[in-house]
């Protein structure tokens, strides 16, 4: 096999029991900052995400180089399961630029999408779960979100987007839970759903808006608004600012 | 007398005095002595920052900063008492220190308790824009371990707008 062959593997793991206090599993930071270290020295590209509590890595490079490094990955202790879901030669990296990067969101990163689309004949074998670990049913975005529950995965970057009070109301709205979008807008004047339309969409293509249709099964959750008189107050100060 | 905290916990020189400062509406109360590492200033807080904004006359807003560090946890415990809101600074560096905000999470547990939760991010004006992306990627990777939503903003310590901004943000967060 030729020496610039390049492959790349695609797999998931568990993370071992987290014995910290914290949620994230404590070998996260250290697996990050030496494997950059590492792939960099070896000529290895990669994407790390650490989602519904397993790990999801995509590593790239030449063939003998991406091998040695996947068995080192199997015996690593300090993750278990690892479950190889495409394993693939590859004709080009579409991770250039990074030795590692770490993404909190597989399904938000161009490179995963690029990825799949190209190497598509993996997808039919993968369950609903790992599917939606990379974002593969995720709905693309849409004309109408008429009859869609709504939510917002993480706010904004604000490098994108103008800070604007409304904006900042919106984003806390929809971050505090789904969100039925008629049930948001019936009130609305179509001026107002014209704008909120504009924000939705917007949010859609930074790939941090989630999208479900109502026959879902995720329950709604009443919009409960707690506007008490601590609230009021704030608002009367930053009013005067 | 209606009288709640917010907490601001950052890292050795993210800029808690300085945001405290700008804040309030009372001259601070500092706890700073010489540092005795190049932290990039010559003096660092020990305890805490105080500050207050009084919203009327029986009711006021008390600014808490705090240090970051696992070692001053036990000032975490008397903040975490009445607390409205909670702003975790970051300054920039080239990796947040991911660890310690899983800890700071797991002990203010601001998803839970439904405390209103800003990141602010400081002093990033030398960074560029990929190393930025990398640092939100870091901290977002953390939020999602924490199931937690919240902001991840910019914030200039020194400029009023800059920080009342993030209190206005935090007030909408509080409404749910």
């Amino acid at each position: 096999m030729p020496e610039h062959r390049l492959k790349a593997v695609l797999y998931i793991s568990d993370p071992v029991k987290a014995k910290g206090t914290g949620l994230m599993p404590r070998e996260l930071p250290e697996i990050y900052q030496k494997s950059r270290r590492n792939n960099a020295a070896n000529g290895i590209s990669g994407l790390l995400s650490f989602t519904s509590n397993q790990y999801i890595q995509l590593i790239e490079g030449k063939v003998k180089d991406v091998d040695r490094l996947f068995d080192k990955i199997q015996a690593d202790s300090r993750h278990t399961n690892v479950q190889v879901l495409a394993e693939t030669n590859i004709s080009k990296r579409y991770l250039e630029a990074h030795a590692l990067k770490l993404v909190s969101s597989m399904p938000r990163y161009p490179a995963i999408r690029a990825f799949i689309r190209d190497h598509s004949e993996f997808v039919v074998k993968l369950s609903q779960s790992q599917q939606a670990l990379l974002g593969i049913k995720r709905p693309s975005r849409r004309d109408s979100y008429a009859g869609t529950r709504l939510r917002l995965e993480r706010w904004p970057d604000f490098k994108r987007i103008r800070q604007t009070p409304s904006v900042i109301e919106f984003c806390a709205h929809l971050a505090s839970g789904v969100r039925s979008y008629d049930d948001m807008t019936r009130r609305m004047t179509p001026e107002t759903r014209s704008i909120t339309n504009r924000l939705l969409t917007l949010f859609d293509e930074m790939g941090i808006l989630i999208v479900d249709t109502l026959d879902d099964k995720t329950p709604l959750v009443a919009t409960q608004v707690n506007r008490d008189g601590f609230y009021q107050k704030m608002k009367m100060f930053l009013a005067k600012r | 007398m209606e009288y709640k905290k917010l907490a601001i916990v950052g890292e050795l020189g993210a800029g808690k005095t300085q945001l405290v400062s700008t804040l309030s509406e009372i001259s601070p109360f500092e706890t700073e002595v010489e540092s005795t590492i190049d932290i990039g200033k010559q003096f660092t807080t020990v305890g805490i920052d105080y500050g207050r904004i009084r919203l009327d006359e029986q009711t006021a807003l008390g600014l808490y900063g705090v240090p970051g560090q696992e070692r001053y946890s036990f000032l975490w415990e008397m903040v975490s008492k009445s607390i409205w809101g909670l702003v975790i600074l970051f300054k920039y560096a080239e990796h947040a220190d991911m660890a310690n905000l899983d800890h700071l999470l797991s002990f203010f547990e601001p998803g839970q308790r439904k405390t209103p939760c800003v990141i602010a991010l400081s002093h990033i004006e030398n960074a560029g824009a990929e190393q930025v992306e990398d640092l939100v990627e870091e901290i977002q990777t953390v939020l999602k371990a924490h199931q937690l939503v919240a902001p991840v903003i910019e914030v200039d310590n020194r400029a009023k707008d800059s920080a009342i901004n993030l209190l206005y943000t935090l007030t909408a967060i509080s409404q749910y």
